[in-house]
This record gives C-alpha cells, structure tokens and sequence, in this order.
C-alpha cells in the first residue's frame, strides 16, 4: 500500500501554537521569530543532533572527505552519500543517456539540527533584480511574486543575523545599507586569476560572506582563520549555520525534537491542516497537533511528504495545482582545471573561494542561454585531497624519495581550478516524489528524481566553459582539463551504455543548489504557494525554503530563503495567524 | 632520550634528508617540549608482534621511510610508524622487512630506484609504504564493479593530519580543517 500507517499506540503526543518541520535555515528563523513573540513553538527534526567537534572527527577520519562526510547518515533519516548521490535518487550514473534526457541528479543535503547549511559554502549573496523577473526581462521561465526592492529589507535583517561580511567591491546588487562586517580578503590565487582575466575583458570580485570577518567577533562567533574546510564543516563555527538561529529558538522558548520523522499531513474537512503524524528514531509514532503549520524540510523532502500525504487528499496535500514536486531545479556545473606555471598558493583561506569570475552573471544573454557564477576555487582540485591525490598519481608515475616530495609541493601549489555553475530553468518534467519501491529502515519511501537539462542551459554551460578555458590559457596553465571545444572527446555524451572511459566534459548537476518542487506565486492554479509561503489550499500551513523558489538564478540560494522566511515570520505576526 | 621499548638510532635519519613537518615538530615542542615527545605512545618492535605473527617492526622502518618518503622521519613519528608498520605487515611482513633493509643499506637514490622501484618483487609492497605515510591511508578492500564503474580501492584512514602529502606543503598550507593562521593570510602570497 502506498501509505504508512500507525504501528500501535501513539508514544507521543505534542501540542503546540506552531509546529516547525525541519530545523534549517527557513526552520531555525521562523522559530525564532514567532518563539521571542511568546508563541509555543516545536521545532521536528526528522535528523540529529549535529555535534561540531563529532562532525569535524567524522571528516578526518573520512577516506574520501565529501561534503556529507562529517555528518551521520542516520538509517532512520537517510541522505546521498558523496560518492554515488544518484543511486539516492533512483537514477543511473552520469552519462548512460544523452544529458537533455536523463541528468544523474546531485544535490546534497542533510537531515540534523542546521541541516543543509552545515556544508554550505558560507556565501551570502542576495539575488539580482533580474533573477526575480526572469520572464519580463528576458522572456524566459516565469517571474517571481516578490520583487528585488520587495525583499531588500528582509535581505537587510538576514544580513544582520548571519554577520555577513562585503564591502562596497563584492559580488552583488546594489543595496541601501553596508554590509554589517568588513570584507573577506580575496585570496592570492584570486589576484593571479584576475591578471589573466582582466586583460580578456572578464571581471573579478570577492563574494559576499556569512563568515566572521572581525577579530572581536560576532554574535558569539569567532573570527575565521582560514581552515579551508568550511566546505564540509567549519571547525570553529566562523562560518554561520542554522543551528545558531535554531539554538536562540530554544532559548527563546521553542521545544526542539530531533529524530522526528514527519510521514503524515493531516487535513480537515476545512482544509485547515490539523496534524501531523511522525515516526521516532526506533520506529514508535508520534502525533503532533498546531494551529500553524511551518514546513521547511528542504526542496527534497517537503515535496515527498507532501505527495505521500494522501489520505484526505488523492493528490497530496498543498498539491491543487499539480506542480509539487514539479520543477526541480539545481545548477549543473563545467569544472576547467589546470597547473599555473608558477605557484599560486591555494588551499588557503574559505575554501569554496573568496573571489569570482563575473561577466556571465546577468545580461541580455539570458534571453537565449544560462547565466553561470564562476568560482575561483581556493581549494584545487579537490579541496579536502588535493595534496594526497598529487602524492597518488605521483606514485602512480614511481616517483620516491626527493622528486616524490618535490612534484606532490610543487604541483599542488599551481593547481588552478575554476568552477562555474550554470542556471537551470523550471521544467514541470523535472519531478520528485515518493518512490514506494525503495524504503529507508523505517519503512518509508526514498525520493525519486526524474531530471535533465535543456539546450538553454547547455548554451551557457558551453559559453561558461569557454570562457574559464580561455582564463587558463591565458594564465600558461598546462594540462588544461577538459580539453578544447572541438576535438574528439569534448563532445557531449550521447546514448551508450556506459560513460565514455575518457574525460568526457558533460554537464554536472552541482552538488550545492536544490530548489523549486513547491514553486510560489499569484495563482493557486500554477502556483503551490502565495508571495509569503502559504499554501494556496491550506491557510495554516506555510512552506518555506528554496522549494517555493520559481526560478533559482546562480547565486547561492540560502540568504534568499533567509529573507523570505523572516519576512513570512513577519507577515503571521502581524496578520495574528498565530 | 630513551622511547621505551624502541631504540632509534640517531643516524637513522638520512644526513642531507629535508626534515619532516618543521612546524608539525615545533607545535609539539612548543606544546610541552620533550615531554610530549616521551608521552607518545611509544610501538616497542616486540609490541607489534601480533597473534597472527605480524613480524615486528624493525629498527630501521624509519630510516628506510625517510629515504623512501623524501622526508626525515624523527621520532616523533613513531607512533604513526606503528600505526603503518602493523597495517601493511599483517600482509607479507617478510617483504616489508626486505624493502627496509634495502632501503636503510641503500648509499644513494639510483640504488634505490634500481632494488625497490624497478624490481616487480618489491615495487607494489614498496609504493604501498609510500603511499600510507603519503596519504595516511592503508587499503582495506575494494567496492564491487558495476557494469559500468571500476572496482574501487576502500581505504581506512591511519592519520589525516600527518600525511606527508600536506607535511610537504606546510611552507604554504596545511590540512584542511585546521586552523591556517590570523584572518586574511591567504590574500598574500606565504612567507618565504
């Protein structure tokens, strides 16, 4: 049957003014506002505690070091591993089929008190202007229901919150007031790049981050020290992850129940929602009643608990218009490496980068092909093996003794890495949804993707991979991988069983962005949820998080769900919805 | 200095050799001197005598590592020397004991070259010695292949912090998740 049904008697039972689901970053925020407004609120994790000392010794103690790596993998609340994310997803590997039909899907995330901003990169950068009207500026996808200079004060306070750092040379749109901190310094491989990119007519700019950049602190957090980790877990919580807003919830009031997993919404008649059933870590169920409902698991799981939520609803809850788990969305990435002819130092400083390639990010361009974000890497090829993987290819060419020690020092000092993320447009045929035929250790289903990309995006992936080529080249990088356009294994895979056993440069889904599945907008009929996150079918249940997003642009998408959700917190309060 | 149970000789370590983790050495020395350096662990030859007959580590494991590795492996590495030793002995420990009586007796690089590195006897014994104290790993297995991905090499980690692969690299970096220095350091080039 594809239903989870209650296993006995209920061991728990919670009442609450205002049940959060998910305690990320839209969970964390809206617990704080409405819990420091005196309103009872329970925050369910369906993952755990996340202990930052454990997760760092997790990440040492990983042989492969992916973003997921220092964080459990509870049987209870499963998430992709870093090594095969698609097998999570249902899919095949990358490259068993042409691109535009089946794209093995990427996207990280995880379950736990933080969630996903545990590994994020820590940059905070707002949306441009364009982004929200994608379809009045260049006739593509659809515009959002919220404007740029709508959310800017929203962006403002998101700001205020995280300690981000910028000054006026950042990465971004304008805005009404500075940053709160000072900049992050863009580091000297930045430098090196931009004196080959500048001469080609392509800018370089430092981002904007959520990382502290002043000696005294901020909101409790220490000032970085360069760990060049914080892609998979800041040691020192420099970085901000949603557990800061989650634990002042808590101080303010708010209950927080880890290992909660919601399987069931329940609706009334009404169509007010009135409940939601849960699953315990051991497989007990609980029940937990409100009278406003948050849910903010993330664009995967919202979508599959709202699908399999279907026992007064065929369709599932919040789903009137058909579109949950529709539009699924993500960045694809081109990843063009090579070695410097000289060192460039990296592996230091915020490891994902302090600086970036623009010029690709907005203009007329969009009418026809993707924007794309282009990451100076500061951690090389492989941000947590860069040097160990030198050492084993080295061996793998019998080098020992000194010129072993002087090629792994010298090749991992001009490692050069630019990474660029391209857009992806909303496509209906791009879905997630419950998958009965694979189950986790409780018994309930996995998700199951169903994505490609379209030849909009292939246009600015290849512009993107072009271009960052054309950077190394001018740098005198030397081994320049992927090869140039044109020769015989640049081309794109195509239908075979099995990847092409040499470097075939093919679209990446990136790892990073996750987004749409529960798209907002003006129209119950092609929209899931209202310009504040509200669900067109059930006025008590607000979703938030990057699944509301119409589009999802190439910024890093975490301050905008930020901004979104106080904004949203601030619309219950003042409407009294709870 | 007496590390108990094991007697490292002070020429062990190659004359000429680049010394092994500068500033790996100078934190521990600057944490508690010497006594963090007696506090180790120590791996006495007769401790890593296992049930299972796992030879013992011989006196000249450090040495040969040293030539072999590049790296002047003092004593304060032979914690980490026991950790690798025990991992790579259980297997053919007879080899391994072979390749450190080379290597140890080796007067010059072409020498070793020519008995470790070109000789198939000993070459995948040899580079898996390298590669354990390079990457801090030690094979542990392999995945299945699918019909369409390799058989992958599964590795368990001995040491993330002290795999000579980022020891070599401390005049610029150091492992990630380790704090790198004041805010800012990376914006310059390191100091020479």
């Amino acid at each position: 049957m594809d239903r989870i049904e209650e296993n006995g008697p209920a061991r728990e039972t919670l009442q609450a003014d205002v049940l959060v689901i998910g305690a990320g970053v839209a969970g964390g925020l809206m617990a704080y506002e409405l819990a420091r407004q005196k309103r009872r609120v329970t925050i369910l994790e369906a993952g755990p505690h996340i202990e930052r000392d454990k997760a760092v010794a997790r990440f040492r103690e990983s042989s492969t070091k992916g973003a997921n790596s220092p964080y459990e993998n509870a049987p209870y609340a499963p998430t992709p591993d870093d090594q095969t994310p698609w097998t999570f997803y249902g899919q095949q590997a990358q490259g068993t089929t042409p691109v535009t039909k089946q794209t093995a899907f990427q996207g990280l995330y995880l379950r736990g008190v933080g969630g996903t901003s545990w590994h994020y990169t820590g940059h905070a950068e707002r949306f441009h202007p364009n982004d929200f009207r994608m379809r009045s500026a260049y006739g593509v996808a659809r515009d959002w229901p919220v404007s740029y200079e709508e959310l800017e004060p929203w962006y403002l306070k998101a700001e205020d919150y995280w300690g981000v750092a910028g000054g006026p040379d950042t990465i971004g749109p304008p805005r009404s007031a500075p940053y709160p901190l000072p900049p992050v310094p863009i580091s000297y491989l930045d430098r090196m790049v931009a004196a080959a990119a500048e001469p080609l007519g392509w800018g370089v700019g430092g981002y904007p981050h959520a990382r502290v950049s002043v000696p005294e602190g901020y909101d409790g957090r220490p000032q970085c020290c360069g760990n060049a980790s914080c892609r998979f877990v800041c040691p020192i919580a420099a970085k901000y992850d949603a557990s800061v807003h989650v634990m002042k919830a808590v101080a303010a009031g708010a209950t927080l129940l880890a290992g909660r997993v919601v399987y069931n919404i329940d609706v009334g008649e009404d169509g007010q929602v009135t409940a939601v059933q849960y699953r315990l870590a051991d497989g007990g169920w609980g029940e937990a009643r409100a009278k406003l409902f948050i849910l903010a698991a993330h664009a995967i799981e919202t979508p599959k608990l709202l699908l399999m939520s279907t026992r007064r609803r065929a369709k599932g809850v919040a789903n009137g218009s058909g579109l949950v788990g529709r539009n699924l969305m993500c960045n694809v990435d081109i990843d063009t490496q090579g070695y410097a002819p000289s060192a460039v130092w990296p592996f230091r400083g915020p490891v994902s980068a302090t600086g970036g390639v623009t010029g690709l990010r907005d203009g007329p361009f969009r009418a026809k092909q993707a924007a794309a974000a282009t990451f100076i890497v500061n951690g090389g090829f492989n941000m947590s093996m860069g040097a160990i993987e030198e050492a084993q290819s080295a061996l793998k060419q019998k080098l020992i003794g000194a010129e072993l020690r002087a090629r792994v020092h010298d090749n991992t000092s001009r490692q050069v890495h630019l990474s660029s993320s391209v857009e992806v447009l909303p496509d209906e045929r791009n879905t997630v949804a419950p998958d009965w035929t694979r189950r986790d250790a409780l018994g309930l289903p996995l998700p199951k993707v169903d994505f490609r990309v379209d030849d909009y995006t292939l246009r600015g992936w290849t512009a993107a991979r072009e271009r960052d080529r054309a950077i190394l080249v001018k740098m005198g990088a030397t081994s320049v991988t992927p090869p140039a356009p044109g020769t015989s294994s640049s081309k794109m895979a195509s239908s075979k069983t099995c990847p092409d056993p040499e470097p075939v440069p093919v679209p990446s889904v990136d790892y990073a962005i996750i987004g749409g599945t529960a798209v907002m907008g003006d129209d119950p009929k092609t929209s899931v949820v209202d310009r504040f996150g509200r669900s067109h079918d059930h006025p008590n249940l607000f979703i938030l998080g990057t699944s509301a997003y119409p589009t999802i642009t190439i910024c890093s998408p975490s301050l905008t769900l930020a901004a979104l959700a106080l904004r949203a917190a601030d619309h219950i309060v003042t409407r009294g919805l709870a | 200095m007496t590390d108990r149970g094991t007697t490292i000789h002070e020429g062990a370590i190659p004359e000429g050799a680049s010394p092994g983790g500068t500033t790996r050495r100078a934190v521990l020395a600057g944490l508690a001197g010497t006594t963090v350096i007696a506090a180790l662990p120590a791996v006495p030859a007769a401790a890593t005598v296992s049930a299972t007959a796992t030879p013992a580590m011989p006196e000249s494991f450090l040495a040969a590592s040293s030539k072999l590795c590049g790296i002047a492996l003092d004593k304060s590495y032979l914690q980490l020397a026991g950790s690798i030793w025990q991992a790579l002995a259980a297997q053919d420990g007879r080899t391994l004991t072979e390749i450190c009586r080379i290597a140890a007796a080796a007067p010059d690089d072409a020498t070793l070259r020519r008995r470790l590195v070109d000789d198939a006897r000993f070459w995948p014994k040899t580079e898996a010695l390298i590669s354990a104290w390079y990457t801090g790993m030690v094979p542990t297995g392999t995945t299945p292949g699918t019909g369409c991905t390799e058989p992958q090499t599964v590795n368990r980690v001995i040491t993330f912090d002290e795999a000579l692969a980022w020891t070599v690299c401390e005049d610029f970096t150091k492992p990630p998740a380790t704090c790198g220095g004041p805010f800012g350091y990376w914006h310059d080039e390191p100091p020479a």
